[in-house]
């Protein structure tokens, strides 16, 4: 019932749409294009030559009836241009379908006969497909109107009122637009022909694409088209929502600190989960992910399953394959000038006290134990008028530090096109990013230039150059945003503070005003980048039909050089008796102090592979044979000299002579990885898929003995649509196809450092000198040096294993009214690298210097599901497509180290609840009596106005025992997105909508007055002797504090609903000022970035992760932009 | 195919050194060693110990130095105090040392139990000393657990990966005697002092730790006549103990006294002034780039610095006037209008009272400034300030400069140099002395006390008490008399050097130091039209409480007229016996009706769980119970 439900629900819309095609969520590069060049040279050649030519470069198979074609037919071409243009040219009188990898060619239909006439006639006729299945819902309208147009029934017939020289056009989304002169007939039948799809578009897998359609792995994807429409000025940011199945979390918004979290299907491993990113084929650019920008981005590819097994030891986090644009041959030079002018504020500030709440809060706190005010009525009352400015503010620090708006730039020239053997994409970009800070010392700069060129050196050898040199600055004060920075101190200081006198003059203390600027010194880092690839593609089908080699060398080099100068500032200081202002320095150091870094690192990778794909008959063959080995180095000084006479000059030299001032220091690290690895691919007729992935990869992070490891893929898929007993019983289902998969991947990621490095020697026992003890001491009169030893050795350490199913279920509906792939997924990860300080007593001394051990399980699980429609209305002026996505993920540990709780405290343990599950008390309610504190368990040192936490134990104590596992935490279960795009005459329209659910995010609001500033929240609904009912906890550092006691109070759903992006842009129409001087294209626009948040977190951003409001805010942004095409 | 590719994927550490490099040279081993100094944390913690003793106060809320000193400690939030949560939680890491010890024991041992194994190029002479050294320090370290958690498991194998962690905690004695082989071992293979350079471990540091260390384990804590079965909590009792400490104490005054090695330095403050004082036996000796932050914790504010410890009122009590007299005896000559004047001479030196000359360098130079911790109240008189009224409104000088960053009214002298600036990289150069003569005078004259020989005791109190700078009468009392001078003398002479805390506890006096009313005091400038009053009260040290409704001090009036109002007596009087006699303190009436004693030494059944330090929670659920919980906790 439900499914022939189903079914009418398809078909009445198919009733009500006019033309529906499956739409994926990009345009990617297609294997097999009808749109791309080949060149045919043929003098009096058959038939079969010329049809051997085409297929050889296009690969595309001809498919036809020997009795269509005439075989004795000599013909002499000699032209470059389009698979689709030559075909044509050589069969005039044939129809030319393609479809996946074939072209069909079948008769052309004899054209009927002209009549003239011009009074309105009533026209009838039939629309059918190609293959003779009558259509529903094809508009049939005249040209150049959008008036009477008539809608095909469920036997693809119409009926239409023309005038008889009238030309109609028929338009069904799936199919291409059909024309017809009516020349006076009554009937007009239309033979519509399929439109070219994503289905048959090729998606970028590990060394090599693949046709969507024979596609049998996971692979999500986005495009460079879609990411421009993110106005972030950080690209990571923009993924957020457009890619099925990845967790895209925004937790800081600094500019230059700003990349996303990214997870795919949610984390497997209690390691690092972060996914391999490889730009252009190489990896180990990870870094320079978040800093491309969307104009020079062809392709997002996300390998999630065993597909990802072509990367072997480093694809268990499944692997992003990132596509830069290229130029096409036989194409006029294009140049296009972008510009986006962009106004960010944060998306939500938590809101603290004023000095009105503050004040009367600390004192109802104070008389909760007894103590006097601290603030008596005089006092009080200066607050409340704010009469006395000097003695009295009331500062809302986050005015005082933070700008209404704040602006960022982008602009960009890109020059593309080619010629016949060269094809060249030239981009120039630019990025500005202000801070959000009044008089911000925050500042973000990047410039980067791309050239990918391409040269087709002989008929069979390609040869590729691509460069990408980029510089990025970033610019901080000496105060840092994050980690207990600017935020940390602006949300804890008091408002009955100041950051200015009345007068202006800045006051003393730590004043976040100061620490924003640029008055203490500043904290600069130039990143120097550059990538170079080398590659060359050479066709060997001279010697065997279907043969390739490819090769390339990428060498790429990363600069780093950060410069932190810290230094005195002025500042005034008011005496209350004399009523006179005095100038003073503040410090935090005494002198000024300078420290700079050097970064070099060089990564050299080199790639060999060999290529096969042939179809015998319907026997399509595909194979590929690698080999790849990349090595890294990095070079790391440091210096600086920690006092100056004088912060008159910000350089080395300038530094103390004194040696004992010296702060130097530098090591290498080196890495090396060697792979071999290969696919071999099989498929009938594109209707029985088959592949096999394999890779042997070594790694210098393991012991000799453990360093070598073979990681498998398999995966199989069924095109239902393709057997008859659908493609001739249930027409309507124009693509279902059935994929499995199975991999083993790998992860080497071993005891990952703070700077991203991977602590590769933990088989061995090593040994390193400490600086900045605090507890060092001298022997003698001279300092010592200090080594202690690292980790305790674990010569077993090796790869983390993740075995990976996944099930896929793609299909689409009458070439698209409704779309969808639905998977089904599963990851077992084990071998998982921790340590046991969880469960290894400390009399050892091991846990705070224990390996990684091979010994964590954890399990993944869950669902995705994409969903695509796509509508033409009126005559095809308005457009639309809607693309949906969705998952659930959700992992859950089978082992890892734990500490033995016992028995009696089951409710404790981590085993068989997702990673990063923490335990919290469990808040029944508020000790709002002396009865309350008597009977029920207490923490010790409770008072009134204290939680009540549940006694899970039941021993009459609130021990640390009485804390609950708690399943959710700030990597939601559940994301989702909604894309939303249409067209309509010269406007278009963009619209992202994007969530997660399934999240909770722990806080610790500000509750105590001694050391700062109150949540507003907190100190309005704070328990007190005159607030006796509410169900808040006191103020004050109690045993309620949520920094320490973590409860179920602060535990707070982080679901959300985010318009992520709306833009909406027009396309100025083509005028005579455009033509004279060469204008092509101009589009203006106006876009906006989490424009709105639906959250049930209303202090804080639901992305944020940061318990102690202590992270610079995500951003809010308005963006207006223009692109000039030339 | 693994054979050509060996050369590729071979790669050596270049930000580490291998372990044959470091156990192989004498450079390096050194250094290894060198490392191990730092087992245990130096005392200018921010949460500095005193403050959870009866010394001092420390004025940063909602850290676990509050939490300790407010009796709450428990075997969960002693956690939090050394590991993840707030910032604050470093702040007591001199007391939660647990972990910390056993990662260096770890260390220690790995080094003792390896170095014969390399070290081709180390000569035996010096892997015998670098081994001496160790010895020492793991003794150091021992000695610094069962002091704080009485029988600890003995580790003295280093652990690695695949082994069975089922350590249980020795008994007390047992553990005595494993420090003193230690110690044994440790003296045979250092050097004399002569042959060894400042800082590091010679044979006389190994005497001055055996004096520590048989003096607590012969003290009644762990040596208790009244429960003299041993076990692990405590040893059993035997007065030999207290022979064994008089014997190991005279061993290291005798190298002062009879062989001249030590003296007491000239001058009270040499001992953190002057790296060179001939008083100090061993001392951390801070670095010219990693110097201690007692400058910058300590100091007041108004000179950027974070007074993290002021000095309480019981504190201040305890030092004597001029005349040797406490301030409360009938003759001493202390006046309220100035209570800070005509005391011993260490009072100035450790403490800083109002209107002292406080004086700081910046980058400017050097400045004195008096110090001035008043509130000003304009137009008013003591009768403004009548018992039940409200106090009024008064006008600061300098409202967030002075007063508002001080409870207490004192201000810590101890360890601060003002000619070193106050900053966040303090960096000047300055010892802490771990141990110094006077604290060796002052374990012989306790040991000299508790074996019967008083006049032995006498003189070396009396050393104390002469030396050039102090002169204080002479201590001319016997009995329990002579006791209550031993117990001052030590609080004066060692104040603020984390001794405080564990003397209350090993003398099992501390329920009755640790539920004294906590309070500091404030001074008040009243301003009439005609003249300047200043005037003294006792606050309590919870808040800034400039506004609480306190009275002058002694507030003996107020509390009658408290008594006649509530029919309840003043119970902040606190009884102290001083010298054979009994007093009475009155701490005002702040402290009865507003708040609750911010110190506080709990009592749990019959135990007294604060006299040792709780075992981390998590260290008892990972021992699955072989290692076993304090009593009362």
């Amino acid at each position: 019932m439900r499914n022939s439900s189903m079914v009418h629900y398809f078909l009445s819309i198919r009733g009500i749409v006019m033309a529906i095609v499956l739409m994926m969520l990009a345009t990617v590069a297609r294997a097999q294009d009808p749109g791309q060049t080949i060149t045919v040279k043929a003098e009096n050649a058959t038939v079969k030559e010329v049809l051997s030519q085409i297929e050889n470069q296009s690969k595309y198979s001809f498919v036809y009836k020997d009795a269509d074609i005439d075989f004795s037919k000599r013909v002499t071409i000699n032209k470059t241009s389009t698979v689709e243009k030559i075909v044509n040219e050589i069969f005039p009188d044939k129809d030319v379908l393609f479809e996946n990898r074939m072209i069909i060619l079948t008769p052309k239909k004899q054209p009927v006969q002209k009549t003239d006439g011009k009074s309105v006639i009533t026209i009838k006729g039939v629309v059918t497909s190609s293959d003779g299945e009558p259509q529903i819902g094809a508009v049939i309208f005249v040209k150049g109107t959008n008036t009477g147009a008539a809608t095909t029934d469920a036997a693809g017939k119409y009926t239409i009122r023309a005038a008889e020289n009238a030309v109609l056009v028929a338009s069904l989304l799936g199919f291409k637009d059909a024309e017809q002169k009516v020349n006076g007939r009554t009937v007009v039948d239309f033979e519509l022909v399929t439109e070219e799809t994503l289905l048959e578009d090729a998606v970028v897998v590990g060394y090599g694409t693949q046709s969507k359609l024979t596609l049998t792995g996971s692979v999500a994807q986005t495009s460079g088209r879609e990411l421009v429409k993110n106005s972030s000025v950080n690209l990571s940011q923009g993924l957020a929502g457009r890619l099925s199945g990845v967790i895209v979390n925004n937790r800081s918004g600094e500019p230059g600190n700003d990349d996303a979290v990214m997870f795919i299907r949610g984390r497997s491993t209690l390691g690092d989960n972060s996914p391999l990113i490889i730009i252009d084929g190489v990896p180990g650019r990870s870094d320079e992910f978040s800093r491309l920008t969307g104009d020079e981005i062809e392709s997002v590819n996300v390998l999630k399953d065993a597909s990802a097994a072509i990367y072997g030891s480093r694809s268990a986090n499944g692997v992003i394959l990132v596509t830069t644009k290229r130029g096409k041959n036989n194409a006029p030079p294009q140049v296009t000038f972008t510009y986006d002018l962009g106004l960010q504020q944060p998306t939500r500030l938590v809101e603290m006290s004023d000095a009105i709440l503050y004040t009367n809060a600390y004192n109802s706190e104070l008389a909760i134990t007894g103590a006097a005010p601290m603030y008596n009525e005089t006092q009080l009352k200066h607050y409340e008028t704010g009469d006395d400015q000097i003695l009295y503010p009331n500062t809302d620090w986050f005015k005082e530090i933070i700008k209404n708006v704040s602006a960022q730039h982008k602009y960009g020239v890109s020059i593309n096109g080619g010629s016949e053997r060269v094809a060249y994409f030239i981009q120039f970009n630019g990025q500005y990013q202000d801070g959000i800070y009044k008089k911000s010392a925050t500042d973000y700069n990047q410039y980067s230039i791309r050239s990918n060129i391409d040269v087709q050196v002989t008929k069979s050898l390609k040869l590729g150059v691509s460069l990408n040199a980029r510089q990025q600055h970033k610019n901080y004060s000496a105060f840092p945003s994050d980690d207990y920075g600017i935020f940390y101190i602006a949300t804890r200081s008091k408002p009955t503070g100041a950051a200015y006198y009345p007068n202006g003059y800045l006051r003393g203390g730590t004043n976040p005003a100061v620490l924003v600027q640029d008055l203490t010194g500043y904290d600069k880092t130039t990143i120097n980048t550059i990538n170079t690839n080398f590659t060359a593609n050479w066709d060997l089908s001279s010697l065997t039909k279907g043969l390739s080699v490819n090769g390339s060398l990428a060498y790429d080099v990363v600069g780093k050089f950060r410069k932190n100068w810290q230094k005195n500032w002025q500042y005034w200081s008011y005496d209350e008796i004399t009523e006179l202002y005095e100038e003073k320095t503040a410090s935090y150091w005494s002198t000024p102090v300078l420290k700079e870094y050097q970064t070099n690192q060089h990564t050299l990778t080199l790639n060999a592979n060999l290529n096969y794909d042939r179809d015998f008959g319907g026997h399509h063959f595909t194979g590929l044979l690698g080999f790849e080995q990349s090595s890294y180095r990095l070079d790391y000084l440091k210096a600086g000299i920690n006092s100056y006479d004088s912060d008159i000059l910000d350089e080395l030299f300038a530094g103390s002579a004194n040696k004992d001032w010296y702060d130097i220091n530098g090591y290498a690290r080196e890495t090396a990885r060697r792979s071999y690895f290969g696919r071999v691919g099989y498929d009938y007729k594109s209707k029985y898929l088959f592949q096999f992935i394999g890779r042997f990869d070594g790694s210098e992070n393991f012991p000799e003995d453990n360093r070598w490891g073979f990681f498998p893929g398999v995966s199989a898929g069924w095109r239902l649509s393709e057997e008859p007993f659908i493609k001739d019983n249930v027409r309507w289902l124009t693509n279902l196809k059935l994929r499995a998969s199975y991999g083993e991947q790998g992860n080497d990621q071993v005891g990952v450092l703070s700077d991203g490095s991977v602590d590769a020697f933990q088989y061995m026992t090593t040994y390193e000198y400490t600086s900045g003890n605090p507890y060092q001491t001298q022997f003698g009169d001279s300092d010592a040096s200090f080594i202690i030893p690292g980790k305790v050795p674990n010569p077993n350490v090796t790869w983390e294993v993740a075995k990976t199913w996944n099930l896929g279920l793609d299909g689409s509906i009458n070439h698209g009214i409704i779309g969808w792939e639905l998977e089904f997924f599963k990851t077992k990860r084990s071998n998982i690298l921790c340590t046991r300080n969880a469960s290894i007593p400390y009399y050892t001394g091991l846990p705070n210097n224990l390996p990684d051990e091979n010994i964590g399980i954890v399990n993944n699980k869950g669902v995705e599901l994409q969903l695509s429609h796509e509508n033409k209305v009126a005559s095809g002026e308005f457009v639309y497509h809607v693309t949906g996505n969705f998952m659930f993920a959700k992992n859950s540990i089978t082992y890892m180290d734990e500490t033995p709780w016992g028995d009696k405290h089951e409710y404790m343990n981590l085993t068989g609840h997702p990673m990063g599950a923490s335990l919290y008390y469990q808040v029944k309610g508020i000790n709002k009596t002396q009865a309350d504190l008597e009977n029920n368990p207490q923490m010790s040192g409770a008072t009134l106005g204290d939680f009540i936490y549940e006694d899970l134990d039941k021993d009459g104590k609130i021990t640390s025992y009485d804390r609950k596992r708690c399943d959710l935490t700030v990597v939601p279960q559940i994301v989702y997105g909604l894309n939303f795009d249409a067209t309509w005459k010269n406007f278009d329209l963009s619209l992202l909508l994007q969530g997660q659910a399934r999240a909770r995010y722990y806080y610790a609001p500000l509750t105590d007055p001694v050391s700062g500033n109150l949540e507003k929240t907190a100190a309005e609904n704070a328990w007190t002797l005159d607030n006796r009912g509410s169900d808040y906890p006191r103020l004050g550092s109690t045993v309620s504090n949520g920094s320490v006691n973590r409860s179920s109070f602060y535990y707070r759903n982080a679901a959300f609903l985010r318009l992520k992006n709306l833009e909406l842009g027009y396309t100025i129409p083509q005028n005579i000022l455009f033509t004279k001087i060469g204008v092509k294209n101009l589009r203006v626009y106006l876009a906006g970035y989490n424009l709105l948040t639906i959250s049930g977190l209303k202090n804080v951003d639901p992305e944020t992760s940061d318990e102690s409001y202590q992270t610079y805010p995500q951003m809010r942004i308005f963006n207006a932009g223009v692109k000039l095409t030339f | 195919m693994a054979s050509c590719t060996n050369d590729f994927l071979d790669k050596t550490p270049l930000d580490k050194l291998s372990e044959d490099a470091v156990f192989g040279s004498a450079a390096l081993a050194q250094s290894y060693v060198n490392a191990l100094y730092t087992v245990i944390p130096d005392p200018f913690q921010e949460g500095n110990i005193g403050a959870i003793s009866d010394e001092g106060y420390f004025r940063y809320g909602g850290t676990s130095t509050r939490y300790i000193a407010s009796g709450y400690m428990t075997p969960d939030n002693v956690m939090y105090m050394s590991e993840g949560g707030s910032a604050h939680n470093s702040r007591t890491t001199i007391l939660n040392i647990w972990n910390r010890a056993y990662e260096w024991i770890y260390r220690m041992n790995y080094f003792l139990n390896n170095l014969d194994r390399y070290g081709g190029s180390i000569d035996e002479k010096d892997k015998d000393r670098l081994k001496g050294e160790v010895y020492f320090l793991r003794a150091w370290t021992y000695t610094n657990l069962i002091e704080r958690y009485a029988g600890v498991p003995i580790v003295t194998k280093a652990y690695s990966l695949n082994d069975d962690y089922n350590a249980a905690r020795a008994n007390f004695d047992d553990c005595v005697d494993f420090i003193l082989q230690d110690l044994e071992q440790a003296e045979t293979l250092t050097p004399d002092k002569s042959s060894c350079v400042k800082g590091r471990i010679n044979k006389d540091i190994v005497m001055a730790l055996r004096s520590r260390l048989t003096l607590i384990a012969a003290s009644p804590l762990f040596n208790d006549p009244t429960r003299p079965e041993g076990g692990i909590f405590r040893g059993t009792y035997s007065a030999d103990k207290w022979t064994r400490a008089f014997n190991a104490s005279k061993a290291i005054v005798d190298r002062a006294d009879v062989e001249g090695a030590y003296a007491l330095d000239n001058t009270y403050d040499g001992y953190w002034k002057n790296t060179d004082s001939k008083e100090i036996i061993w001392g951390k000796f801070f670095t010219n780039t990693q110097g201690n932050k007692a400058q910058l914790f300590y100091s007041v504010v108004y000179f950027n610095g974070w007074t993290a410890f002021e000095p309480t009122q019981a504190m201040a009590l305890d030092y004597e006037m001029k005349n040797g007299k406490k301030i409360f005896e009938e003759g001493s000559g202390f006046s309220i209008k100035h209570p800070y004047a005509g005391r011993d001479p260490r009072f100035y030196k450790s403490v800083a009272s109002p209107f002292s000359v406080y004086a700081n360098t910046d980058n400017t130079g050097y400045h004195e400034t008096v110090l001035d911790l008043s509130l000003y109240y304009e137009g008013k008189t003591k009768a403004d300030f009548a018992y039940g009224k409200k106090e009024p409104d008064y006008t600061s000088k300098s409202k967030h400069l002075w007063h508002a960053t001080n409870n207490m009214g004192l201000e810590l002298n101890k360890w601060y140099i003002p000619t070193s600036p106050i900053t966040e990289s303090e960096t000047g150069s300055k010892v802490y002395p771990w141990f110094r003569l006077a604290e060796m005078y002052l374990n012989y004259a306790e040991a000299a006390y508790n074996v019967g020989k008083e006049d032995l005791c006498r003189e070396y109190l009396n050393k104390v008490r002469s030396r050039s700078d102090v002169m204080m009468p002479e201590v001319t009392e016997s009995g329990e008399s002579l006791w209550d001078r031993v117990v001052n003398e030590r609080r004066v002479e060692l104040a603020f050097e984390a001794f405080r805390y564990f003397d209350v506890r090993r003398w099992k006096t501390a329920p009755f130091y640790e539920n004294v009313p906590f309070a500091g005091m404030r001074t008040m400038i009243l301003q009439s039209t005609s003249a300047t009053d200043t005037v003294y009260r006792v606050v309590r040290p919870y808040d800034e409480t400039k506004n609480s409704t306190c009275y002058y001090w002694p507030t003996s009036d107020a509390s009658k007229a408290y008594k006649e109002a509530n029919g309840e007596d003043v119970t902040t009087l606190f009884t102290y016996k001083w010298l054979g006699k009994e007093y009475q303190v009155d701490y005002g009436d702040c402290c009865l009706n507003m708040c609750p004693t911010q110190k506080h030494f709990p009592k749990v059944g019959d135990e007294y769980p604060n006299y040792l330090m709780p075992i981390p929670a998590n260290e008892i659920t990972k021992s699955k119970g072989t290692i076993v919980q304090n009593p009362g906790y």
